[in-house]
């Protein structure tokens, strides 16, 4: 957590970890130490202790504040890193950078970024929390250590959004057979998906894979995208891979899975 | 299928319409057309003479780069496909098609011109400004214009005989356009390639014809009225529709193969009977400035000294080469199936450059060696009427009628496999990219490009045409820049499908 995260925020996160099942819990804050930093992380330790029937500790470290988040994160064997993001604009990601983005690029653990969406239901209303989870898949390595998560999540009655974004190929014919091998393989998973829950939609849209994901998670309001991370098409990529652009951009929480 | 979707008739149509425009306006007011021509080559080579060296200096790092590259390997063609033509049918309908006519018209007298008139910061007739002369004449015609030639053939080839669509530069941008090659994006690249091709052939029919008769004039006296150039041009016309008609096998292949057998017969003639040594003293020495000096050759445009010369030349040189890419291109396309991708970059760079190279030292050494040695001044000539230079050589050689005989016969027999081409080309490019184009067809094209080149060699439009065509350059290397881009595209998917449908 940083300095600068309201009071209220943190609390509401709390709530929200609630609802994912969250037993443990690890404050860290990335500072040079000082008397009054430990005082609030402590301060802030108490509250969330009283909202949550889980424990809770904190820490302070200071250094690069990405790679101590990851590799503290990888020492506590933890299931998932928790941060809080904002929308950045382009520009301001490029030229400044982003914590978060760094965190993603670095951690080989789950990572959830919780955006503007999904408000929080008011205490004690048993709604889902995710109405509507986008899952993108491109059917690689990546794409199929997120599919448990999706199944876990539909299992508790989420609306699943299959979305596969299809890349033209090189010539009229290989694209048509490339969309049929989409079409086919994405109605595979989500029988195989359907199998646990049944509110699961197919979507196959060509175009590239970061603004499709985005375009479609804002037209359709979901509260959470999933999305396996490295699956970054042969050769580099100058922008940064398709999880860090979505990250950038998307005004919905996400699962990052690595 | 595909070939059905591409709606052939919208190209053709507007590509006569917008023909018939620029000729009509080069009939009724050649001036404004002159005006409104020299304005825009003007401008263009102006302002983005620095784009063209870029690009062909990024096109040659690129096709040298694909050619080492994994993908040197995979075949324009089936992976069991074998090259349809010989080594040695295709080098010569390789350089029929690229260059020919004007290494006839500038083997002699480019190196003179640049001698006589070299940049400002070069004394005339020195020394220095031959070697200069030389390394420039090696830069124009050597490695860069092949360079773009390949990026667009390669593309071309490889869309359409790897990637079964037709041979139309459209094609080539699938990966990036998808569907939209098929609408109006995708007319609109094929018709600016029409346009180039069409003003580009006319304008070299009409200053061909015009060497030829020069030629004619200074060897047998014939008058140099404009009736005769007419007749020239009209019996090249009917020999072209003739090779046209019989195909581009044997006619073009036959034609190309002659005249590279006559050239190099030539090229051995004056190296054996001229100054043997000093030719290939010139020839070593001047591959090594060049090897040397390769990259400030090809970024070099002297914006403090000397930049008027290179807008005339080497931007001018740039600018040709690329508006005359898509008919080269498709041709160099259309000849190269069945072979790997390394071999098409390495033959089409290497050989024609090495032939040229030595043509430039044998013919341009020969000349200096007049100069120089023998103390007969044969530049001040030449740099007052460049196309009987040539001529004005042989007459310094024995047999100089005969030479000259022949080398009049191959700047007809390159005229007519130029012109050959490029209605082949024509043909196909408004025939939706297929092969086999009806003869009607054919002739159409054969025709309008004989009428243009006459209608604006009476009414003096034809430098005009010429600007107009080069105009062509700067859509036309934004397009090579992004075939690049496509052709990464595709070259890297090529194993992706194949493992997902194993």
């Amino acid at each position: 957590m940083s300095r600068n995260e309201k009071k209220r925020t943190i609390l509401e996160s709390v709530s929200l970890l609630r609802t994912l099942g969250v037993e443990s819990i690890h404050l860290l804050h990335v500072a040079e130490p000082g008397p009054d930093r430990i005082a609030w992380l402590q301060s802030m330790e108490k509250a969330m202790t009283g909202a949550c029937p889980c424990t809770v500790d904190h820490e302070i470290e200071s250094g690069h504040v990405a790679t101590v988040i990851s590799s503290l994160a990888e020492e506590k064997k933890v299931d998932f890193i928790y941060m809080e993001g904002h929308r950045r604009s382009f520009l301001f990601t490029a030229f400044l950078g982003s914590t978060t983005r760094d965190v993603i690029r670095l951690t080989r653990i789950p990572a959830f970024v919780r955006r503007s969406r999904p408000e929080l239901p008011p205490p004690g209303s048993d709604a889902c929390l995710f109405a509507s989870v986008l899952v993108a898949t491109d059917f690689g390595e990546a794409a199929q250590r997120a599919i448990p998560y999706a199944r876990q999540l539909a299992r508790q009655g989420c609306r699943i959004h299959l979305l596969h974004v299809h890349q033209r190929a090189a010539d009229p014919h290989t694209n048509a057979r490339r969309f049929e091998r989409g079409e086919r393989r994405l109605k595979e998973l989500a029988d195989d998906l359907r199998s646990e829950a049944p509110s699961v939609e197919t979507h196959h849209i060509t175009g590239n894979a970061d603004q499709v994901i985005l375009r479609f998670a804002e037209t359709q309001a979901t509260d959470l995208i999933v999305i396996g991370r490295f699956n970054a098409p042969p050769g580099w990529n100058i922008t940064g891979s398709t999880a860090e652009r979505v990250v950038d951009q998307a005004q919905s929480s996400l699962l990052l899975v690595p | 299928m595909i070939g059905e979707r591409i709606s052939r008739h919208t190209v053709f149509l507007l590509s006569i319409i917008v023909i018939g425009i620029f000729i009509g306006l080069g009939i009724v007011d050649p001036v404004l057309l002159g005006r409104v021509s020299s304005f825009l080559y003007d401008h263009i080579i102006e302002y983005f003479g620095w784009w063209f060296l870029l690009a062909a200096f990024f096109l040659l790092i690129f096709s040298i780069a694909l050619a080492f590259s994994r993908y040197g390997d995979i075949r324009l063609g089936r992976d069991d496909e074998k090259p349809q033509y010989s080594y040695f049918g295709w080098i010569s309908m390789l350089f029929a098609a690229g260059m020919g006519i004007g290494l006839i018209f500038w083997g002699v007298s480019e190196p003179l011109v640049h001698y006589i008139d070299p940049p400002q910061f070069l004394t005339p007739e020195t020394a220095e400004a031959a070697a200069f002369s030389m390394r420039y004449s090696f830069f124009h015609w050597g490695l860069h214009p092949w360079a773009v030639y390949i990026v667009m053939g390669l593309s071309i080839a490889y869309f359409s005989f790897r990637r079964g669509m037709a041979p139309l530069i459209s094609s080539c941008f699938y990966p990036l356009l998808g569907d939209r090659i098929f609408g109006a994006a995708g007319h609109l690249i094929d018709i600016l390639a029409v346009f180039a091709t069409i003003f580009g052939i006319a304008t070299s029919l009409g200053l061909g014809a015009l060497q030829i008769h020069s030629g004619l004039s200074t060897l047998y006296g014939i008058p140099g009225t404009i009736e005769w150039t007419i007749g020239i041009i009209g019996i090249a016309t009917v020999f072209f529709m003739a090779s046209s008609i019989v195909g581009l096998d044997r006619g073009i292949q036959t034609l190309s193969k002659l005249n590279i057998i006559i050239a190099t017969l030539l090229l051995l003639f004056i190296l054996v009977l001229g100054p043997t040594a000093y030719i290939l003293n010139v020839f070593t020495s001047t591959i090594g400035t060049y090897a040397n000096s390769i990259l400030e050759l090809s970024l070099q445009s002297y914006p403090f000294s000397g930049y008027t010369w290179i807008r005339t030349w080497t931007l001018f040189y740039w600018a040709w080469w690329i508006s005359w890419s898509p008919f080269v291109g498709l041709f160099i396309a259309r000849i190269s199936r069945g072979r790997t991708i390394r071999e098409f970059v390495l033959g089409v760079l290497a050989l024609p450059t090495v032939f040229t190279f030595l043509w430039f030292s044998v013919f341009g050494g020969s000349a200096f060696h007049l100069q120089f040695q023998e103390g007969i001044d044969i530049a001040a000539g030449v740099a007052a009427d460049p196309s009987i230079a040539l001529f004005t050589l042989f007459e310094h050689y024995p047999l100089a009628p005969l030479l000259s005989f022949i080398a009049i016969l191959l700047l007809f027999v390159f005229f007519v496999t130029s012109a050959d081409s490029a209605t082949f080309i024509l043909g196909s490019l408004t025939y939706g990219g297929r092969e086999l184009v009806p003869v009607s067809r054919k002739l159409l094209w054969g025709a309008i490009q004989s009428t243009t080149a006459i209608i604006l060699l009476v009414t003096g439009g034809l430098l005009a045409l010429q600007q107009m065509a080069i105009t062509a350059a700067l859509p036309f290397t934004g397009v090579l820049i992004l075939l690049c881009v496509n052709l990464l595209r595709g070259l890297s998917e090529e194993e992706f499908d194949k493992d997902a449908e194993s």
